[in-house]
């Protein structure tokens, strides 16, 4: 199916969306009262709160990829059989399998 | 030719994908299945309160569970991504031993951070809503541990070879 099909469909489903909103409690008291709820002023620290586990762990993941300049990495160089003499290690990239 | 084998990006991939789906099994049994806690349950109590401040922190927690969700959602589909680019690599092992190991590992580390920054840092929410939380919340703690410590070993012990048939690229 052509792209631009697809897009235009998907676009439709979105446009179309608004009328499907289902929300049971935005227009009562109690859903104006969960809106005031979430969108108040603590919104950006409770959005921090909740990301913050996320941004940590990305760091981590980060310093697996890349590789930290002090700690050798989990999986240790796996070398050619045929070429013996290789043993040195990249210093520009860390340690690692490379 | 450089044959040096490469197990980094599967491995970070593989993290990263065990981050996400341990961030989905969180989500999914204990939020929403159990329903032990939810993301700021410890702020907006859904235990022990009036029916219509329950109603209202139930849709609050819901809403901040979601952004959690999408969040451990971008985490898995960027997994997924990092792998693809991963396997494309000719001096990358498709190890099985490897990858198992560092979706172990990875889900270890959700559990493990998540655990201290929300649990017992934060204060946020806790395993369970009781006055009897510690013990699960150290409980959920040592469960991180124990996947780390498994996805390590799974990993430190593959005995890649070289010449083994599946670590060659495909020509």
């Amino acid at each position: 199916m052509n792209i631009r099909y697809i897009f235009a469909i998907a676009m439709a489903i979105f446009a179309s969306a608004g009328s499907a909103w289902a929300c049971p409690y935005c227009d009562s008291d109690v859903g104006r009262e969960v809106a005031a709820g979430i969108f108040n002023g603590e919104f950006a620290f409770n959005a921090v709160l909740t990301l913050l586990p996320i941004m940590v762990l990305m760091v981590i993941v980060a310093a697996i990829h890349f590789g930290t300049p002090w700690h050798e990495c989990f999986s240790p160089s796996v070398r050619n059989k045929s070429t013996p003499s290789d043993t040195t290690v990249r210093s520009t990239t860390g340690v690692g399998d490379e | 030719m450089n044959n040096r084998m490469n197990r980094r990006p599967l491995i970070s991939a593989g993290t990263m994908m065990g981050i996400g789906m341990g961030g989905f099994v969180d989500g999914i049994l204990f939020h929403q299945l159990l329903q032990f806690h939810n993301m700021l349950s410890a702020k907006l109590p859904v235990r022990d309160v009036d029916m219509r401040t329950l109603a209202i922190n139930l849709e609050i927690n819901m809403f901040w569970d979601g952004l959690f969700h999408v969040f451990t959602w971008i985490m898995t589909a960027v997994g997924i991504a990092m792998l693809w680019h991963a396997v494309r690599q000719e001096n990358v092992p498709r190890s099985t031993r490897t990858f198992v190991g560092s979706l172990s590992l990875g889900w270890g580390l959700f559990n493990l951070v998540e655990g201290v920054i929300d649990h017992h840092i934060l204060h946020i929410h806790h395993v369970t809503e009781t006055s009897g939380h510690l013990l699960w919340d150290l409980i959920f703690l040592g469960s991180g541990v124990a996947l780390i410590l498994l996805g390590w070993w799974l990993i430190h012990s593959d005995p890649i070879k070289v010449d083994q048939p599946g670590y060659h690229a495909e020509t």
